[in-house]
């Protein structure tokens, strides 16, 4: 026969039992707003009955299992999907980090509703072939004068704005972005240190695990990283999981972020005017804990500008050291035809630079009175209309140093060249006006524009020069403006599937409340049951 | 699969942003009426945009330049006009007609006094203004284009006798592109030229040379930098630092003035008369103006005189110049002075009817030659009236167009924005339907 007390073990476990089941609801159903909470569940199993196989077992006592146990609580999470999540999380991390970029340029740029650079050019073609029609009048030339300082001015202002928005966003990825990834780098390596410590003492440590996984999705947006656990055996015949972080390259390299415990940190270093002309802008560099630069065995850093693609830190790598086509250098075995890297602030620079130099150089030829012989040699031209700022030098002219040179601005009576092919004997006829429209007429002349390296830019002529750059930023903006829509959408319906596993539905906790309550009172009734039953054997069997 | 509340939560404040940034973009096209505020919002319609901005803003110019044109160019016909009738004033029949090989010395006395008459009315409206400008002076409109030379008869078409080519101001040379004149008593024989050189010493005084035909200025570069720097330097040299023997106190610098000097600059040889066929040259001087026609250079880099519209009127195309046999004394063919010429012959004791006859029929010929040029100028008018009008339909369909590219409707606009409204009004109402009971508000 069985014990007699034995069966009071097996209302006491499924009391135990659903007790355990009620608090955990509860911690469900507290927690149902929570973001990045995971429901958790009860895990039992029932006890099947003990020592049939041992010696001394009794077999007329029928094989009753003895009631539930339970062993722990677990969570309801699908780890591939946290996998896929990060993924595109990289990729919204990146978008979204070069649209703010060509946001900010757009407003140099953009002549839609208000106006820049380009109507300042429509307005000086204008005025010259107004001047055209009567060369002599000094008071039509000062308009012509007047025009042209203001275009001069609209170019500083605009590369003066172009170097404001490299500045903001170098602060911004070195304050903003780097800090609170090394802070995050940090704070993952302390909690894996907490929950191995709690696995160690065989708990869960779920709370802390779901604090982890929000930040390992945080930390996704920046980089390009690849989570891994590995088993690590403490004795006794146990093993713990250990958590580690690699950034993960494009030709599939790991570099270690974070190993259990032991992190590292990012850091970005700018060049500076001392540096050698053709380094990038901003590198960034990993270092560890205390701040030491990893080196790898030939003494080189462990992390270079080329490993980080993706994620937050890809996207202003890409905006600051970018240069599209201007990158294409046949002489690093690239082909000089095809634009190798994107269009970031580089280009713009460098294009908006181009735009001043060429056109300055269009009008200081035109105006020039001693031609050049030798196309391989030009003179420099001897009376020139724009200058750097020092007023006399004509190479070497960009946006931010585009001047009226002195001559012209001190010059009384015209300067501006009208005529210069024939002269009519006899007569001044240095004011018939035909040098005027052939300056008007190059405005207007299309050409193909290249880099040193012979890729081509773009064929345009001067007056429209600056819708190209506009129009091309602009198809640069709305086709990144729907990539990244597209990857915002796919995450979210990435998370929506996540939640549609993980997440608590307060229905389901509250049929579960009735549910475990009910199999609470079952338990207890059968205890009373149980109770009663004993106290006839107590109590009345064998009394008289 | 599984939805929870906070699933169906997020979705719905999702879509409702989703319909809040619908009406927010329809609203703003219902108050500007644009379609696009940025290029970013639509790159291919923004680069339209751009392009008919800047074709609109041609448009206007060449709409402009027109204008400017057209009112000078019916001033100078009728300017030529009554020229036209003083000529043929004197052709009637009490002056040129009225000659015969008969006639009495006191009459043809009459008909000389008549014809200077004439003569002097000629000069008003060949020096005749439109505003500021002089119209017959070729390129130079701010000079009256005819005057009278110093010994009181000659006629001067921009300082030039108009029948020997003699230039009033005596050597005239041309240096790096300025026109630099001697001034009548200077001196300076022809064929004579002027060479700049660098003094080397900051502010050492100019002096000025002479060596076989080459008068070389030398001065201090680094301040004399321009041509009106050389003029003036030239002008204004004490006679001791003059050691030519010419004078140059006279001396006048027109042109290019601002132009820098080199120590490598000098000038052509000098002259004092122009040839015929530097007057030739002189009389179809042109000034072009761009009336979009489609300005285009040549392959040497010079426009292509096609492209463009020459608005130049040089008072000696109409008026005449040189004479008939090509020397310095023959017939004229300047209207004024063969009327000079012809009083001059009436009034001479030699008198015959063979001698004055050339004089007579070149004078028909230069009537003829005057009429032709009229009828020119009308064509000339006739064709810019033409183009203004083709540049007006022209101006308005690119400003239809850029309307049609950048904005909307305003009919659908609003339209547009009144749906968006009811949108977004139905989605906020389902808002409270959605996010109610639970199962909990049901346990008791």
């Amino acid at each position: 026969m069985a014990s007699t007390f034995s069966a009071y073990l097996i209302g006491k476990s499924g009391i135990q039992a659903a007790q355990y089941n009620l608090k955990v609801t509860g911690q469900n159903i507290s927690n149902v707003n929570t973001d990045g909470y995971t429901r958790q569940r009860v895990n039992s199993y029932a006890v099947g009955s003990s020592g049939n196989n041992m010696r001394y077992s009794n077999k007329s006592d029928l094989a009753i299992g003895e009631g539930v146990v339970s062993t722990g609580i677990s969570q309801l999470r699908d780890p591939y999907l946290d996998v896929r999540y990060r993924m595109e999380h990289s990729k919204t991390g990146e978008t979204g980090t070069e649209l703010t970029t060509l946001n900010d340029l757009q407003t140099i740029f953009d002549e839609i509703d208000k106006d820049g650079i380009n109507s300042q050019f429509t307005d000086l073609v204008k005025q010259l072939n107004t001047l055209a029609t009567t060369p002599s009048d000094t008071g039509l030339e000062n308009i012509v004068k007047n025009s042209s300082l203001l275009l001069t001015k609209a170019f500083n202002n605009a590369a003066e704005q172009l170097s404001k928005i490299r500045t903001q966003q170098t602060d911004s990825f070195k304050s903003d972005a780097i800090n609170k990834v090394n802070t995050l780098l940090q704070n993952i390596s302390h909690i894996n240190q907490e929950i191995k410590s709690a696995n160690i003492s065989e708990t869960p440590a779920l709370e802390l695990t779901d604090q982890r996984n929000s930040m390992l999705d945080e930390l996704s947006q920046y980089v390009n990283i690849q989570i891994s656990t590995k088993p690590v055996t403490i004795g006794a015949g146990r093993t713990v999981d250990e958590l580690s972080v690699n950034l993960i390259t494009d030709d599939n390299q790991k570099i270690n972020l974070i190993e259990n415990d032991k992190y590292n940190q990012f850091d970005l270093t700018v060049k500076s005017n001392t540096d050698p002309a053709d380094q990038d802008p901003v590198t960034i560099v990993l270092k560890d804990s205390v701040g030491n630069i990893l080196k790898n065995g030939s003494g080189d850093p462990v992390l270079t500008n080329a490993d980080v693609t993706s994620g937050s830190f890809g996207g202003y790598l890409s905006m600051l050291n970018d240069n599209g086509e201007f990158d294409a250098k046949a002489a690093n075995g690239s082909d000089p035809a095809v634009a190798p890297t994107t269009r970031g602030i580089g280009y713009y620079e460098n294009i908006l630079d181009r735009l001043a130099s060429e056109f300055s150089d269009m009008m200081n030829r035109a105006n020039s009175t001693n031609p050049t012989t030798d196309p391989a040699n030009p003179t420099i031209p001897n009376k020139p209309l724009f200058t750097t700022t020092d007023g006399t030098s004509t190479t070497g002219i960009t946006a931010k140093n585009i001047s009226i040179s002195d001559a012209w601005n001190n010059a009384s009576g015209t300067f501006i060249t009208a005529t210069k092919d024939e002269t009519l004997p006899g007569v001044d006829n240095s004011k018939a006006g035909k040098n005027i429209l052939y300056m008007v007429n190059q405005f207007s002349t299309e050409t193909t524009y290249k880099t040193t390296e012979g890729t081509t830019l773009f064929a345009s002529s001067i007056n429209s020069f600056v819708s190209n750059i506009s129009t091309t930023l602009g198809l640069q903006i709305d086709t990144l403006s729907k990539q990244n829509d597209t990857y915002n959408s796919t995450l979210t319906d990435i998370d929506t599937q996540r939640a549609s596993i993980s997440s608590v539905d307060v229905n389901e906790e509250g049929i579960n409340l009735i549910m475990y309550n009910q199999a609470l009172s079952a338990s207890s009734r059968f205890m009373t049951t149980m109770d009663e039953a004993i106290d006839t054997i107590i109590n009345k069997m064998g009394v008289f | 699969m599984r939805i929870t509340m906070r699933m169906m939560a997020n979705q719905y404040s999702k879509s409702l942003n989703n319909s809040l940034s619908q009406l927010n973009s329809a609203s703003s096209k219902a108050t500007n009426y644009r379609k696009f505020n940025k290029t970013s919002d639509d790159p291919f319609s923004a680069s339209q945009a751009y392009r008919l901005r800047r074709e609109s803003a041609e448009n206007d110019t060449y709409q402009s330049n027109i204008g400017n044109i057209e009112d000078q160019l019916s001033t100078a016909q009728s300017a030529m006009m009554s020229i036209h009738d003083i000529v043929s004033q004197a052709s009637t029949g009490d002056t040129i007609q009225a000659i015969t090989g008969t006639m009495q010395q006191s009459d043809r006395a009459t008909i000389a006094t008549k014809l200077r008459a004439l003569q002097q009315a000629i000069l008003a409206p060949a020096n005749t203004k439109f505003g500021d400008k002089y119209l017959f002076g070729g390129s130079d409109m701010n000079e009256p284009a005819f005057s009278i030379g110093s010994d009181g008869t000659s006629l001067l078409y921009r300082g030039i006798d108009v029948n020997t080519g003699k230039i009033e101001a005596g050597s005239t040379t041309t240096i790096n592109g300025a026109l630099i004149q001697f001034g009548k008593n200077s001196g300076v024989p022809n064929g004579y030229t002027l060479q700049i050189a660098d003094s080397g010493a900051v502010g050492s005084t100019p002096q000025a040379s002479l060596s076989g035909s080459t008068i070389t200025l030398t001065l201090d570069l680094s301040t004399a930098k321009t041509n009106q720097d050389v003029g003036n330097a030239l002008k204004n040299m004490s006679s001791a630092d003059n050691t030519t023997g010419f004078d140059f106190s006279k001396l006048t610098v027109t042109g290019d003035l601002n132009c820098p000097v080199t120590a490598a600059t000098a000038s052509d040889p000098t002259y004092d008369t122009l040839t015929p066929d530097q007057l030739k040259s002189l009389s179809k001087e042109q000034s072009l103006v761009d009336l979009g026609m489609g300005l285009k250079l040549n392959a040497d880099g010079s426009i292509n005189t096609q492209s463009v519209f020459d608005a130049a009127i040089p008072g000696i195309s109409f008026l005449g110049f040189g004479t008939a046999d090509g020397t310095g004394s023959g017939i004229s063919n300047n209207i004024y002075t063969l009327l000079g010429q012809i009083a001059d012959q009436l009034e001479s004791s030699d008198f015959s009817i063979d001698k004055i006859k050339p004089y007579l029929d070149n004078f028909t010929k230069q009537g003829e030659n005057l009429m032709a040029k009229i009828t020119e100028s009308g064509t000339k008018s006739n064709f810019l009236s033409t183009t203004k009008a083709s540049l007006e339909t022209m101006g308005t369909a690119i400003i239809d167009k850029d309307q049609n590219v950048e904005y909307v409707d305003p009919a659908d606009a609003i339209m547009d924005y009144q749906m968006q409204q009811a949108a977004y009004n139905a989605a906020l109402q389902m808002g409270t339907k959605i996010m109610s009971k639970t199962f909990l508000d049901f346990m008791t």
